[in-house]
């Protein structure tokens, strides 16, 4: 394992665009956290709003893991990289023949999907910290632990699809394409059709509709005491079945990636 | 008992209809420089591919070290296969670093290894800066990494110049030295003549020799002789049963010995008859020329 850790970081260090990616993801995130509280401290100067009052760290918090969904294809973006070049220059053919396993090929890809989630974890609660401390002059209320699990399985659920889809198309551009594309276009689509033409809901079970259900909306935030099952997207979802449909699809994700890898002819 | 490093047996690579291999059973013992020869196409990069765990053979086995196919064997084998792959933006030493931690060998090995391949100076620039010798040189610099039991050699001297072949001969001939199992495929004969203790000859897939350079060549050995007196030469030879051909090019007479007959044994039977060689020249098929036999055969 800490071979794989090992192996992993020094693969990860020298590639120029983690950083870019990295320095970008942790920008963005600054920008929204700056704007927002700055919306908020007007808001709130004089002005006693219900949902507003108690905008401290756990909301904060909860704020910034919503908003960090938008920027975490910065991250896959790092990943599809990595995998895609892989197969292009051949060194995933070169690792095998070193004496990595598929199995090890496949724990180091989740490795970094885990690193990756990590670094944005801490990068989100050290800016929440910074920001709530702005807006906030209250008593500290600790994020709950659905916050924490649901911002962590929607982070793994959508790097892991970005890694799942630079397994299979094999090329960086093609795979961002094909990335946003599910993600933006033919999930919303086929969301929209199956809602319109046949009645049927089915955004809160497709695969990136499940991962993004699991945090909070600002909407539901700003209303203290809503709890998951009550919001937007997943609204006919008890949260314990929307993590367990993350669940099943993370698995089946990396199921299918070991699969696609076990019958591939290295090039 | 020597102890087998590689064999395979009936291992076959099929890609639907063309058979890249068929139905190969190969030893490689250990200590033993064993060439892989055959033209382009003949299945020596698929069978080592599937040597390596990067193709999945058809149908038959392969074992290492007697012990299987498992992954982590073959962190004992330096391997070069088809052409260097290393990250571009990564310098020589952090490639490097990469390999060795595969391999579990100490980076405290990287400076030795690039030192042998001519590298070091250049251990700090990044790997796309490198030409296509130096990028060969680096992967030579990879597969000696942690200096193991066997190396898998395929085209080792690709892209290298007259320089660098020799000294990647050199490199290859010093592990021998060192009683180090190799496995080269090459297509270079005079490289693998100069190098390897055993061959195979594939072609299309199937395994057409395979043995020592010594059984391979050693029935391809000839004798020129030359006499003042020429009639009683060729008398003399006629008489003798130990020869399977005797030809009259003019000047000399070509022998073809039986396998067991050697110079000094002709020469004093011919003495024993009063005849006096001016001249007695040993020959041996080339590897290339055998090369060529067996392929048209």
């Amino acid at each position: 394992m800490m071979t794989l850790l090992k192996l992993e970081w020094l693969r990860l260090r020298g590639f120029r665009f983690f950083w870019i990616f990295l320095i970008g993801y942790f920008l963005c995130l600054l920008m929204v956290l700056w704007v927002s509280s700055s919306i908020l401290v007007e808001l709130m100067s004089g002005v006693s709003l219900p949902g507003l009052s108690g905008f401290n760290f756990s909301q904060t918090l909860s704020m910034i893991f919503y908003f960090s969904g938008f920027f975490e294809p910065f991250l896959a973006l790092i990943l599809i990289m990595m995998i895609s070049n892989d197969s292009s220059l051949g060194t995933l053919k070169q690792h095998v023949i070193d004496g990595l396993s598929l199995e090890q090929v496949v724990l180091g890809r989740l490795i970094q999907v885990l690193f990756l989630v990590v670094i944005s974890f801490v990068m989100i609660m050290g800016l929440s910290f910074l920001f709530a401390g702005r807006v906030s002059g209250q008593e500290m209320e600790w994020p709950s632990y659905l916050q924490v699990s649901g911002f962590l399985m929607r982070s793994l659920g959508f790097l892991s699809v970005g890694v799942l889809l630079a397994t299979l198309i094999q090329r960086s551009i093609p795979t961002v394409f094909a990335y946003f594309g599910i993600r933006y276009i033919l999930e919303p689509v086929v969301a929209f059709s199956l809602s319109f033409y046949f009645k049927m809901e089915v955004h809160g079970y497709l695969p990136l509709g499940v991962f993004a259900s699991l945090i909070q909306s600002p909407k539901d935030i700003l209303n203290l005491g809503i709890t998951l099952s009550d919001k937007g997207s997943s609204a006919q979802l008890p949260e314990s079945l929307s993590f367990l449909i993350a669940g099943l699809y993370f698995i089946f994700i990396w199921g299918a990636m070991y699969a696609l890898l076990k019958n591939r002819r290295f090039r | 008992m020597e102890s087998s490093v590689f064999h395979c047996e009936k291992l076959s690579k099929s890609y639907q209809s063309l058979w890249a291999v068929s139905d190969l059973n190969l030893k490689v013992l250990k200590g033993q420089v064993f060439g892989l020869l055959g033209p382009n196409g003949s299945g020596k990069t698929t069978t080592l591919a599937m040597a390596l765990g990067v193709l999945k053979p058809t149908s038959g086995y392969y074992s290492w070290f007697a012990s299987g196919n498992a992954p982590a064997l073959r962190k004992r084998i330096g391997s070069l296969l088809e052409s260097p792959r290393f990250y571009p933006w990564l310098n020589a030493v952090q490639n490097l670093q990469i390999t060795a931690t595969i391999r579990g060998v100490a980076f405290s090995d990287i400076d030795r290894v690039l030192k042998k391949t001519g590298l070091y100076e250049r251990r700090k620039s990044r790997y796309e800066s490198f030409s296509l010798g130096m990028k060969q040189r680096l992967a030579i610099a990879s597969c000696l990494l942690g200096d193991p039991e066997v190396l898998v050699l395929d085209e080792p001297t690709n892209g290298i110049d007259a320089e660098g072949i020799a000294e990647i001969r050199d490199i290859i001939l010093e592990q021998r030295k060192a009683k180090k199992t190799i496995l080269l495929a090459s297509h270079i004969l005079d490289e693998v003549e100069k190098v390897c203790t055993h061959v195979a000859v594939l072609k299309k897939g199937k395994l057409l020799q395979m043995g020592s350079i010594e059984e391979v060549l050693g029935h391809n050995i000839w004798f020129e002789l030359k006499s003042a007196h020429k009639a009683e030469l060729l008398a003399a030879l006629k008489s003798f049963h130990r020869l399977k051909e005797i030809v009259d090019e003019g000047e000399f007479i070509k022998v073809v010995p039986e396998n067991s007959l050697g110079g000094d044994e002709l020469n004093r039977y011919l003495f024993d008859k009063n005849i006096i060689l001016s001249e007695l020249r040993s020959r041996q098929q080339s590897l290339e020329q055998h090369f060529l036999e067996v392929l048209r055969q």
